[in-house]
């Protein structure tokens, strides 16, 4: 069953592989943890499955809840615990990257323009210069610490049932102004940002305050240009 | 007892082919099964094979 996911975890590692140019990974390279929870997780469901799948033809030749107790607490108790853990791990993990963001095609004007090398718009610079390694749309739409990951979690429940249930209007917009703090959480203890001549002293202050919007000069955040 | 465990074979069986689901490659369609269904479907089973084992001692302590 391990097997099973673990075979998994290989051919998610190849397909990563062939969309982009092979890096060479540093000695002893075991794969991400990404990669481990959802072939772990395979595993664990698939034996999960089959233990499900014994129990049953036992009961049907005539075994008892008693014999079959040990095997039906394991499919019925621990290994479902064992599963949702694993879940909850790698589906929130997922559901944080620029593919989950894309996957309802309201959001596929806004992640084209993400990932178009020719755009200029504060995202797609961030992204094709990779001032953020991974997960773009989630970096810069989560507030920091612990409230903010849950509000961008409960928010991601919400553009769900808007989006199964139609309640939204086109062109999206954010829902509310963009805070500087999300900027500043990786740009202000820099050098740059602190001695650049766009962001004099005297005007730090308002920035820090949120008097004045980061995006007033360095936007527009997005151009899609399908968005209707 | 056994229509009880084979109910709750069934529920659970439902909810690990969910997780398979997602385990083979998370999008937003599973994730919200598997956050909305998953977690019932595990519950009711595991209540319905916990009634079955409190049945089947009670009958053995009664015997």
């Amino acid at each position: 069953m391990i097997g099973a996911g673990v075979a998994l975890l290989w051919v998610t590692e190849a397909s990563a592989a062939s969309a982009a140019p092979a890096v060479a990974q540093p000695e002893g390279w075991i794969g991400t943890t990404t990669q481990w929870a959802q072939g772990l997780g395979f595993g664990l469901a698939l034996l999960t499955l089959i233990l499900l799948v014994i129990a049953w033809r036992g009961l049907r030749r005539g075994g008892s809840v008693r014999t079959l107790g040990g095997m039906l607490f394991l499919a019925l108790t621990l290994l479902p615990l064992l599963v949702m853990f694993v879940g909850y791990l790698h589906g929130f993990q997922e559901m944080e990257t620029v593919q989950a963001c894309g996957g309802c095609h309201v959001m596929t004007p806004f992640v084209n323009d993400l990932k178009d090398p020719k755009s200029e718009a504060l995202a797609a610079v961030h992204y094709k210069n990779r001032y953020i390694q991974d997960n773009h749309c989630y970096s810069c739409h989560t507030d920091y610490g612990m409230f903010g990951t849950a509000s961008a979690k409960l928010a991601g429940v919400r553009h769900i049932y808007y989006y199964v249930s139609g309640r939204y209007t086109l062109p999206i917009k954010i829902a509310s102004p963009y805070p500087n703090a999300r900027c500043l959480g990786c740009h202000a203890e820099s050098q740059k940002f602190l001695n650049s001549d766009g962001h004099p002293k005297e005007d730090q202050p308002q920035l820090f305050a949120g008097a004045m919007s980061c995006l007033d000069c360095h936007g527009p955040p997005h151009t899609p240009k399908e968005a209707k | 007892m056994k229509p009880l465990v084979q109910a709750a074979i069934v529920l659970a069986a439902a909810g690990a082919l969910l997780c398979l689901w997602l385990f083979s490659g998370v999008n937003w369609v599973n994730f919200f099964f598997f956050m909305v269904l998953v977690q019932p479907l595990f519950v009711a089973a595991f209540l319905l094979f916990a009634i079955a084992v409190v049945r089947d001692i009670a009958s053995r302590r009664a015997t």
